[in-house]
């Protein structure tokens, strides 16, 4: 999988390509508007992260070229603002996605991975974890084939997980991602050890060999490796 | 003192003033006028003695019927020669003494009347008499005539005189009381006006300006000063808030360099678990501090935002979702929750700004209750709006704190903070938004027990609403 990053602050570039290579993507990165144009006309991408605050060209308007270019690779815009105009007027010249900063690797990979998923050929919308399988079109959870009842919290906290496969995922992230960005994650990450537990009971998470994870003051994973 | 009423003493004291010198001018002038024809008379009578007494018919006879045009007896005269001895006198100056002024020509003297033979009727009474004297040289010798005679009923012209005068100052001072409070008035109808306008202008209204006049006046001068100033000021105040916005701006992106590198730093497999879970409390610190740049960043653009796109809200809906998304953690802190708002109650408003005071403040309902707890939300119709409140069970709050928890960054302990997190903007946010929807806010608590949040918001006349 190919992703072009585009933003100005080298040091951000740097620590997301190296984050990303670990995963094993292929990254490609552009420091302003002009070289981004220059390298999504030459190259083919699966995905373009895109800063809206860029020099020469700005986010927004490397985007409409885009579009204007008929390349329909999946973009995922990040900003500094926050605005709900800025979202808007992404998501309306055909942003996919809109990330706003100050962001967490964890959502970061969601999202990509979730994007990448969406628009790949193979239309793969199945997340699994040994016998528990999660499909993010249907929203449909499933224990050895067997569907499984989920509240919309608990769905969003495996969903997440599983797009985290192997990586630790903070209670914070966790309250930030599954709660948005309007409540407040200290209240929040309180409750989410009581998600867990119940989710954890939903899907037969045996204590022997957990699906879900706790890393002790760190957090949670999901991996398929039963350790 | 209020300027008016310094200027209304200031014009009615100058008034005042001017007045009573001019009174006393008339009064002085009015009050020797009818002495002067007196004195003509007197001066005439005393001609006609003189030449009478040089030609020496007088002292032979005592009437001197032709020679005169009075009656003689109704005067009182007398004639001393050079050593000051009397060679004539009529019947009254028989009775009666008067003295003899040297060096005056003529004044006025008071005497009380013998019993009998003035021939006046005025006995034992007071009576004034006005006195002429003449010096006559002739031949060697000299005479002295003095000649008088009474004037009771000048002396009640000079009282009637003096009361009239005193009467028009009256008069006059009331008159100038209520005419300059009125030209006090007029003179500073524009300065209430422009201070008026003043302090309408509030830190939330500062691109309003003082309508100038057109005549270029100190008052043209004022307006144009102040208005110069609020320039000033508006300019100070957006670059405050730009200041906020910009500082707030740039701090997120090395924020999100500092989370990716902490994210990054727990995935390795060569670093120790402690040194991990101190890199996560790290990162959790990071996370607050990510939290207030947020937090400022949405009160400084609430700051900037004059009025918002308004639409119809139900209220119950936007409560529920609220309430939905807490579900969990209500049953998880086992906190009983009541809602009583009627379905078909609307409010204008901001869907998220609305949502956003919702959020915080059932945050706060569910971080200061306790396990067990109770939280309920009522909303009515009232004369003037949508009255919405929010009660809930819990640590409370001091008395002396209620009215400060709405301004940035207050806590009631500083202890609060840690143990409960938050950035210390939640309840300035809120505040701002209800302004922004011309509502109205405030706190009541029973430390210890209870804590309630009331709200208005006004719902606008029908005519008033988009078409």
């Amino acid at each position: 999988m190919k992703i072009l990053i585009v933003d100005d602050e080298p040091d951000l570039l740097e620590e997301l390509r190296e984050t990303l290579k670990q995963q094993r993507y292929d990254v490609d990165t552009a420091a302003d508007g002009e070289a981004a144009l220059d390298k999504v006309f030459d190259n083919a991408y699966d995905l373009v992260i895109l800063d809206i605050m860029l020099p020469k060209i700005d986010g927004l308007a490397v985007l409409k070229e885009i579009r204007d270019g008929d390349i329909t690779t999946p973009v995922l815009m990040l900003t500094a603002k926050g605005s709900v105009e800025d979202k808007i007027s992404g998501l309306d010249y055909g942003a996919d996605d809109y990330l706003p900063k100050p962001f967490d690797m964890a959502e970061l990979m969601a999202r990509i991975r979730s994007l990448l998923r969406r628009t790949s050929e193979r239309k793969d919308t199945i997340l699994t974890v040994r016998d528990v399988s999660l499909d993010t079109k249907t929203r449909q959870v499933s224990k050895v084939g067997v569907p499984v009842e989920l509240t919309p919290k608990e769905f969003s906290i495996l969903e997440f997980l599983l797009y985290n496969k192997d990586r630790t995922v903070s209670r914070f992230t966790l309250a930030e991602h599954v709660w948005g960005d309007e409540f407040d994650p200290f209240t929040m990450s309180n409750f989410i050890d009581v998600h867990i537990k119940n989710l954890r009971r939903k899907i037969g998470d045996a204590e022997k060999k957990r699906i879900i994870r706790t890393i002790r003051g760190i957090g949670f994973i999901i991996e398929d490796a039963e350790g | 003192m209020k300027i008016r009423n310094k200027i209304t003493l200031w014009i009615t004291g100058t008034g005042v003033f001017v007045s009573l010198v001019f009174s006393l001018i008339i009064f002085l002038e009015m009050k020797e006028l009818p002495y002067k024809s007196i004195d003509t008379g007197l001066g005439i009578i005393a001609q006609v003695l003189g030449r009478l007494t040089i030609t020496g018919k007088i002292p032979s006879g005592v009437r001197l019927p032709g020679e005169l045009p009075v009656d003689v007896n109704r005067y009182w005269i007398k004639i001393y020669d050079s050593h000051m001895k009397t060679i004539y006198r009529t019947e009254l100056a028989r009775h009666v003494a008067l003295p003899v002024r040297k060096n005056m020509r003529a004044y006025t003297v008071t005497k009380l009347m013998p019993e009998k033979g003035t021939g006046l009727g005025e006995e034992n009474k007071e009576v004034t008499f006005r006195v002429k004297t003449v010096y006559l040289r002739k031949q060697g010798s000299g005479y002295i005539i003095q000649i008088a005679k009474p004037i009771d009923q000048l002396q009640d012209e000079v009282t009637d005189l003096v009361q009239i005068i005193a009467l028009g100052l009256l008069v006059t001072t009331l008159l100038l009381i209520f005419l300059s409070y009125g030209v006090a008035g007029r003179i500073l109808k524009p300065i209430g006006v422009i201070n008026r306008m003043a302090r309408d202008i509030s830190d939330r209204t500062l691109d309003r300006r003082i309508p100038i006049g057109k005549s270029r006046d100190e008052l043209y001068e004022l307006s144009s000063s102040l208005n110069r100033m609020f320039d000033r000021l508006q300019y100070s105040f957006d670059m405050q808030k730009q200041f906020i916005a910009d500082a707030s701006h740039e701090l997120k992106s090395p924020i999100t360099l500092l989370m990716l590198f902490m994210e990054g730093a727990v995935h390795r497999k060569d670093l120790p678990d402690s040194f991990k879970q101190r890199l996560i409390h790290q990162g959790n610190i990071l996370r607050r501090m990510s939290r207030l740049v947020k937090n400022l960043l949405d009160l400084s653009a609430l700051e900037l935002k004059k009025n918002g796109e308004f639409q119809e809200v139900s209220l119950s809906g936007l409560v529920k979702s609220v309430l939905g998304d807490y579900e969990d953690v209500f049953a998880a802190k086992r906190i009983t929750v009541a809602m009583e708002i009627p379905e078909e109650l609307q409010v204008r408003g901001d869907k998220d700004e609305l949502q956003r005071v919702l959020i915080n403040l059932v945050d706060n309902a569910i971080k200061y209750n306790h396990t067990g707890g109770e939280i309920r939300i009522t909303a009515s119709k009232c004369d003037h709006g949508v009255h919405l409140s929010l009660f809930n069970t819990g640590i409370g709050i001091p008395k002396a704190d209620l009215d400060k928890v709405f301004e940035q960054f207050y806590r009631v302990e500083k202890s609060r903070s840690l143990r409960y997190g938050g950035s210390g903007l939640g309840l300035t946010i809120v505040k701002r938004i209800i302004e922004l929807h011309r509502g109205t806010l405030e706190m009541e608590s029973e430390p210890g027990a209870w804590t309630r949040v009331n709200i208005s918001l006004p719902v606008p006349a029908k005519s008033l609403q988009k078409k």
